[in-house]
């Protein structure tokens, strides 16, 4: 029985639904191997230095603890997330528990769907990180047969400590009443935490090797963390030993006690908090603003969507205020330093990282597939498909258009440039991002996927976003390569102006698409 | 206020709609009875402007509904079989949202969520997402839903699925109510008591074919609504 569930649930991974369809998988997985690429890249880098500073003084074994803890970062996150949804608020609970299936079998299935899908995220951590220290230390059999040795082991006690998280994180988010904020939240204090540790990746190297000895009685007191570099770093197998001890038993531990009462959790978290309706005055509202408001409901309540739109815009709005924070160094230092460009350096940089940001905002790329099964439920009310779409647009464009409008004015109040170029700063980025509103729609009414089970495949995995991302940098790529070709040597005032001029063309062009060919796409939507 | 004309509707190859034509005035609760697969969805999906159609007219209260879906649209509600509501929205958002986009003033809108809430036992329920409602729940919001705007013709697809005794006698009057009132509803059921009972006419499709239509007598004879389904079905 615990074999056939197990082939069952990972048939959701290797399902034609779940790949899609041909036409959206070029982009798709394209985007995959570069997401791995950059993070093998910056991996790599970061690890050959740290192999480069340790090895010499036989602190290896700290290498192989630090790239450790890394993996083990990656497979805690997506642990929290996988125990909280296939574990413990599972859609297929109810279905399950109807049948002759011993509750410890459900159990043992999705630990295992779990512990094999953080073997993948072990690899990104720990594929850079050997290629890194291959280039700074030979590296001999022995020493790589007890690696893979303790890395079948070292998802264990990660899945059981994200597990713990997990079942917490389903308790709290169970008795909030919008539990989204709660995630969304926590979401960006990880990436920040991110964000952090990678800006100021140099310098804590540099700690760790003046801090050396500290941190080798640190991580002795940690001593799973301690046994695994010693049993890998100096060929140790007591220490490998006592580390696979270390997983197993609190895995072992975790596993008897969910098992003896597996029902229970499984069913527990179907209590949620309860609104109870007050009577308030209602308004009655313009139909756009009806549709407008939906969609803001919509992206309030999801977090997948929520996330996924938020970073951009954050990034536009931690960037401005750092440079409302800097503002004199900006004008004293920058526009001197920067003579070859002048004092127009700054406000053009200004543009291509707002549209840079922009190109990651995806919020009308899948706001068509997010429609889903309710698509009926739409079109059979009295809406045109052009209100339905241009409340889609508009939508799209308002939630980022006061960040962006806020970064450009204040770009424009500190680096006061002439009227001109202060104009075009702010209605360039503007212009842009409506643009890619309406690129995205597009590729969506193309692209879309209505019979999801999860928003996640319409908007992370979504073929419309794939390709919506990729177009917006290609815009933006083509907006900043004449620049680099001429080799900043054109009249960039005139410059902008003319990318403003043709940006107004092609925006106007692309709406009327949408008028015409998309509104007849959306008119059939759902058939 | 239903005029169906020559319907065809084809999948691919597949004819799903055949040569399906029917009137249903105003007064008139229609019964839309067949085997799964039938065509019952279909024909109910065409006449809402919900599926394109290849052959055949559609008018909703003398309004085409493939030249005009949006004013068709303005005089009917349609409830699926299914409710795929907006499930991020609360029942309450949800209704009101509704209201918008048929343009219900205040006054009207809050008379009519309050007398359907309160009679669907929904009330205290308004104000939790639509995610966390039950099958039912859900069915009864999309009944309110259809009735805040006082549609001239209603067009269920399966509408008693889900419903608890209370909900579903307290249906059958709202469409009773509907219908005395100059209004038409024109629904779907494998429910043949409730159809015999609740129905002045019934048509009875089979592959995708009008087999049966006219009142309840003339369709039934003397046997039952039952019996006379399943000799149709042998045949």
């Amino acid at each position: 029985m615990f074999l056939t569930l197990t082939k069952y649930s990972f048939k959701q991974y290797f399902s034609k639904k779940s790949i899609g369809k041909k036409k959206i998988r070029v982009p798709q997985w394209l985007t995959y191997v570069l997401l791995i690429v950059f993070l093998s890249v910056t991996f790599f880098s970061l690890f050959r230095e740290l192999a480069a500073s340790l090895f010499p003084i036989r602190m290896g074994w700290l290498y192989f603890c630090l790239v450790m803890l890394l993996s083990m970062f990656f497979m805690f996150m997506s642990t929290i997330v996988l125990a909280e949804n296939n574990l413990f608020k599972s859609k297929y609970n109810d279905l399950l528990l109807s049948m002759p299936i011993k509750s410890s079998d459900i159990l043992l299935s999705r630990l295992l769907e779990i512990v094999l899908y953080n073997y993948i995220l072990e690899l990104m951590a720990w594929i850079p990180g050997l290629i890194g220290l291959y280039f700074e230390q030979p590296f001999d059999l022995g020493q790589f047969l007890i690696l893979i040795v303790a890395l079948l082991f070292l998802p264990l006690i990660t899945v059981v400590i994200g597990t713990i998280f997990g079942y917490f994180l389903n308790k709290v988010t169970s008795k909030l009443k919008n539990p989204q904020v709660f995630k969304v939240i926590g979401t960006l204090l990880f990436l920040g935490a991110y964000y952090v540790f990678i800006y100021f990746s140099d310098n804590l190297f540099e700690d760790i090797l003046y801090a050396v000895r500290n941190f080798e009685t640190a991580f002795t007191i940690v001593a799973p963390i301690a046994w695994f570099g010693k049993a890998v770093g100096d060929k140790n197998l007591l220490a490998l030993l006592l580390f696979i001890l270390s997983n197993v038993i609190p895995f072992g531990i975790m596993v008897l006690v969910l098992q003896k009462d597996y029902i229970s959790v499984m069913t527990a978290s179907q209590a949620k908090a309860v609104k109870v309706y007050v009577k308030r005055e209602v308004q009655q509202k313009p139909r756009i603003v009806a549709l407008w408001m939906r969609e803001f409901k919509r992206w309030l309540n999801s977090y997948t969507y929520l996330i996924n739109t938020l970073i951009g815009i954050l990034f536009i709005l931690a960037a401005t205020i750092f440079v409302i924070i800097k503002a004199d160094v900006i004008r004293s230092t920058m526009i001197v330093e920067m003579a070859g460009f002048g004092d127009l350096f700054f406000p053009v940089m200004a543009i291509i990282f707002i549209e840079g940001m922009l190109c990651t905002y995806m919020v009308s790329s899948s706001s068509i597939s997010l429609e889903g099964q309710t698509v009926s439920q739409l079109r059979s009310l009295p809406l045109t498909a052009e209100e339905v779409l241009n409340s889609k647009l508009i939508f799209h464009y308002s939630l980022a258009a006061p960040i962006v409008l806020f970064a450009s004015l204040t770009i424009v109040i500190i680096t006061q440039p002439v009227f001109l170029l202060g104009l075009l700063v702010v209605l360039v980025p503007q212009l842009f991002l409506f643009i890619t509103g309406e690129l995205g729609l597009c590729y969506n009414l193309k692209y879309h996927k209505l019979d999801w089970a999860n928003e996640a495949e319409c908007v992370k995995r979504g073929g419309a976003t794939f390709l919506s991302m990729f177009g917006n940098y290609i815009l933006m790529g083509l907006q900043v390569a004449p620049i680099l070709i001429f080799n900043y040597d054109i009249e960039i005032e005139m410059y902008i102006f003319y990318v403003f001029v043709v940006m107004v063309v092609l925006a106007a062009l692309t709406y009327l698409l949408i008028m015409k060919w998309g509104c007849r796409k959306y008119s059939v939507l759902g058939e | 206020m239903l005029r169906i004309e020559h319907l065809t509707k084809k999948y691919g190859d597949k004819v799903a709609v055949e040569d399906l034509s029917l009137h249903i005035q105003p007064g008139e609760l229609y019964g839309f009875i067949g085997h799964n697969g039938a065509g019952k969805t279909t024909t109910i999906k065409c006449s809402c402007g919900l599926l394109s159609f290849d052959e055949g007219e559609i008018f909703v209260n003398g309004v085409n509904v493939k030249d005009n879906p949006i004013q068709a649209k303005r005089d009917l509600a349609y409830i699926p079989d299914n409710p795929n509501l907006f499930e991020y929205l609360s029942g309450i958002d949800y209704l009101n949202f509704v209201a918008d986009i048929f343009e219900i003033d205040k006054a009207t809108r809050e008379n009519k969520i309050s007398k359907y809430a309160d009679q669907f036992e929904l009330t205290s329920s308004l104000a939790t997402h639509i995610s966390d409602y039950s099958h039912g729940m859900k069915q009864k919001l999309a009944i309110i839903a259809a009735l805040i705007h006082e549609p001239k013709l209603i067009v269920l697809d399966e509408p008693f699925v889900g419903l608890d005794p209370i909900a579903t006698f307290q249906f059958k009057e709202i469409m009773k109510e509907v219908c005395s009132n100059g209004g038409a509803i024109f629904f779907s059921t494998h429910i043949l008591d409730v159809a015999e009972k609740l129905c002045d006419k019934v048509a009875i499709i089979k592959d995708g074919k009008l087999i049966r239509t006219g009142t309840m007598d003339e369709v039934k004879g003397d046997t039952s609504l039952e019996e006379t389904f399943l000799e149709l079905e042998k045949e």
